[in-house]
């Protein structure tokens, strides 16, 4: 095992979250990715969802040049847009299903995918 | 070794309970400040896993020594501190019961410097906690 101390790892996306909302029934969570690199979210998120149980629904039509794009998932209650800017992206989810520690827990599962998936 | 338990009983059926194990990444999805799990072998037999706790990163290697779908899951952490993780799912009716076992060496060097035994028992003990309300809570509805 090694323990290192590393503040800065290349290998991560700095992702922080600059908004979130919380209701009976839907929340929803705004993240700021810096774009370091070229990153599929598409395959990002959809692996991640995977991992969740919950069966991807990638919006293929449309072009990657428009945006926003997005995956949805469980039936259309729970989606994720992403839109590029010259130096960020920004990233939202809306969970519209499930309990509210079952949401919190899934944003913060696809939160870790953002930062930390290859 | 010392040990820590934690059980819950979780609203699915066993084998998909189950399926929660038998994928190493997904665990990254459930086990508090685990990031990354990696090099993953074709049979899913043995993985790197890596903890990321505010920039300290603790990486080291694993391998799975049973897996008796759908009742038991177990691996063990080779590197460093050794510690043997065991997940159990005994079905009761529509429901699963769940629990998972963590026995672990304890660090006396570490120990010495960051923490007595019984907060160490304590934090691995709300570790395990978190575990497996995590996997009731993606499970249910």
């Amino acid at each position: 095992m090694s323990v290192r101390f590393r503040p800065i790892d290349w290998r991560r996306t700095w992702v922080v979250q600059i908004n979130s909302s919380s209701a009976d029934q839907s929340s929803s969570y705004i993240w700021l990715a810096i774009q370091n690199r070229k990153r599929d979210w598409a395959a990002v998120f959809s692996s991640a969802l995977n991992l969740l149980m919950e069966t991807p629904e990638v919006t293929r039509d449309v072009p990657r040049d428009v945006q926003p794009q997005e995956v949805r998932f469980a039936e259309g209650a729970g989606r994720i847009t992403w839109q590029r800017t010259w130096f960020w992206i920004i990233i939202r989810l809306q969970l519209n299903s499930f309990s509210p520690k079952k949401r919190a827990l899934i944003a913060a599962a696809l939160l870790k995918s953002a930062r930390y998936t290859d | 070794m010392p040990k820590v338990t934690e059980n819950a009983v979780i609203t699915a059926p066993a084998e998909k309970v189950f399926q929660m194990f038998v994928e190493p990444e997904r665990a990254v999805m459930f086990v508090p400040g685990l990031s990354r799990i990696s090099n993953v072998s074709p049979d899913k037999r043995s993985w790197d896993f890596e903890f990321n706790w505010l920039g300290l990163v603790v990486s080291g290697h694993s391998e799975c020594t049973a897996s008796e779908a759908p009742k038991k899951y177990q691996f063990k952490t080779l590197t460093g501190n050794k510690s043997t993780w065991t997940y159990r799912c005994e079905p009761d009716g529509s429901k699963t019961k769940l629990s998972l076992e963590v026995e672990y060496e304890v660090p006396q060097q570490q120990l010495a410097r960051f923490a007595s035994e019984t907060v160490l028992q304590k934090m691995n003990q709300n570790t395990a906690r978190e575990i497996v309300s995590h996997i009731k809570t993606l499970l249910e509805p």
